[in-house]
């Protein structure tokens, strides 16, 4: 059974590097990638698979994932907003929340990012990714 | 879901992955030991794993679509809704598994 792990293994590797990048196995391995990094929350992964994948469900998935994302950011940046509001902060504590809101804002800017991609992909299916 | 999705594609790789793993270990032990038990199993597995972890996925989305210890179905339907405006195919399926979670819920 080890011989066979390895073996298992081996071919894995060898499928998720070169040969699945070239796009030459069948559509269903690369849905499995795009679930196995949906999964993950790997949304540039997820991404660069698409265009091999022909499932356009998966595509609006990825959307909506991005979308509820998004969403949870933007409630975030809200609740950092307020607080940078009250009066009673200290200097420190500003420049914290700054340094949030920086992040916050730049995640949101990678979402936005990722969900025109996606959005790409269903418009036009097949097409190359250009950013990821 | 709505329908059942088989992958032919992916009982062949399974079958053939099961192949391989076969011609290997007759090559390790000298033996035809599973004579070709593992192609029909790479090749069930194959067809069936594909659509559960799809079927997982629309779960785990429909999950995160809940707000925290949200349980109102019609809220997270409206949500949804809101959010799936230019994803058709998505938002039936989801509506669907809405819909079920509410006449559970009813029931």
């Amino acid at each position: 059974m080890l011989g066979l792990g390895l073996l298992v293994r081996l071919s894995r590797q060898v499928l998720a590097g070169p040969v699945a990048d070239a796009g030459l196995l069948p559509a269903g391995y690369y849905r499995h990638l795009i679930l196995e990094a949906l999964e993950e929350e790997d949304f540039p992964r997820a991404l660069h698979h698409l265009k091999w994948a022909k499932n356009p469900l998966l595509a609006q998935i990825i959307v909506l994932r991005l979308r509820l994302l998004a969403a949870r950011h933007r409630q975030q940046q809200a609740a950092v907003q307020d607080l940078m509001g009250r009066p009673d902060l200290t200097a420190e504590h500003r420049e914290r929340c700054q340094a949030l809101l920086a992040q916050e804002t730049r995640a949101l800017e990678f979402l936005q990012d990722y969900e025109a991609q996606a959005l790409g992909h269903l418009e036009h299916p097949g097409r190359q990714n250009s950013g990821v | 879901m709505a329908k059942k999705d088989l992958s032919v594609t992916g009982a062949l790789v399974g079958g053939m992955a099961g192949w391989v793993a076969e011609v290997a270990i007759m090559e390790v032990t000298g033996h035809h030991v599973t004579t070709g038990l593992l192609e029909l199993v790479g090749a069930a597995a194959g067809m069936w794993r594909l659509d559960q972890r799809l079927a997982r996925s629309l779960n785990d989305t429909l999950e995160r679509a809940k707000t925290c210890q949200e349980h109102d179905y019609q809220e997270v339907k409206r949500r949804i809704e809101e959010l799936t405006e230019d994803l058709p195919e998505l938002r039936e399926i989801l509506g669907n598994m809405v819909d079920a979670g509410i006449s559970a819920q009813q029931a």
